[in-house]
């Protein structure tokens, strides 16, 4: 049974269920307020999202193995975001069986 | 991952540069209104208290997923840079305090993966859904289903080095959720969307989640 690590301060309970509470406006806002708070530490986009992504055949791709990727497959459409890049640009906007998604790290 | 359409229509994010709750905050640029990464909640501005829809995906080996999409296309570097090379397996041990967690309506659960790759199979529910849990037993990723089809709720066994529902003993591969051999063969699970997380991180999001194996009181 892995314990909980060291953790931050955690919100109250009841800022935690407002945040939770898929709801409204107004208990989002709560919930910053006494929940948790809003922390910026580098200007916007300076670790750079990828917002035209471009595709190679995996014989091109360098991979191996044992690699690390996020694999989605919709409509057909079969893409794999490799981890080692996902971990230096963290955000993919992409077009995946003509869904738009949204790829995070 | 995560559909950005908000009613119907596309939208774009970006990297906001900050942190709430521990965890990465996007913008969008049509409204730049702020949104959680963990749970795709926009937090201030237009879109407060709207979610994105999740998208199941997975965190794989390149092997493992290519033999089951031998069609794939791989993301280009956009900067063109080699593909760091670490000496250690990252499966050999799990990380401690690693889950995988998947929020279903007002519930929220999420299976630490040790524990899972322990199991191979996990029957569980999640609210009142039956939720099967599997994890890859060579490279350790995992996949969660809800275990039922239109006929009946299934349990599912990991037995000699197969996934097989008890009810008909049908073979199923756990990778895709699909039966490939047996009564059930060609019925296919719904996958359920999950996160990777560390538990401290996913507790801070989902404060009301369950967790698997439960947390000592």
């Amino acid at each position: 049974m892995a314990p909980f690590g060291a953790t931050p301060a955690a919100p109250s309970a009841s800022a935690a269920q407002a945040f939770e509470g898929r709801g409204t406006t107004s208990e989002v806002r709560y919930a910053l307020e006494v929940g948790g708070s809003l922390h910026t530490l580098i200007p916007r986009d300076s670790i750079k999202p990828i917002y035209e992504p471009t595709f190679i055949r995996p014989a091109e791709a360098g991979l191996m193995n044992a690699d690390l990727v996020i694999g989605l497959s919709l409509n057909g459409d079969s893409r794999a975001y490799p981890v080692h890049i996902l971990r230096r640009r963290e955000m993919v906007n992409d077009v995946v069986g003509g869904v738009p998604i949204l790829a995070t790290w | 991952m995560h559909d950005r359409r908000i009613d119907g229509v596309p939208h774009t994010f970006g990297n906001q540069g900050g942190l709430f709750l521990q965890a990465m905050v996007w913008w969008d640029h049509e409204t730049e209104s702020f949104w959680s990464q963990p749970t795709g909640l926009g937090i201030v501005g237009d879109y407060a208290g709207v979610r994105l829809e999740g998208i199941p995906a997975s965190v794989e080996t390149w092997s493992a997923w290519v033999s089951e999409h031998p069609d794939t296309v791989v993301l280009a570097d956009p900067d063109g840079l080699p593909a760091p090379r670490a000496a250690a397996d990252p499966f050999s041990s799990p990380r401690v305090g690693e889950v995988a967690g998947v929020m279903l309506g007002d519930d929220s659960k999420a299976w630490y993966l040790d524990a899972v790759r322990e199991a191979v199979a996990l029957n569980d529910t999640l609210g009142e859904m039956p939720v099967l849990v599997y994890a890859n037993p060579e490279e350790g990723s995992a996949h969660i289903y809800l275990r039922e089809t239109a006929e009946r709720t299934l349990e599912f066994e990991w037995t000699d080095g197969r996934l097989v529902d008890t009810a008909t003993g049908s073979v199923w591969n756990g990778g895709l959720g699909i039966a490939i051999e047996g009564a059930l063969a060609g019925e296919a699970l719904r996958v359920l969307p999950h996160s990777s997380a560390f538990d401290w991180a996913w507790a801070l999001h989902h404060p009301r989640t369950e967790f698997y194996p439960p947390l000592a009181q």
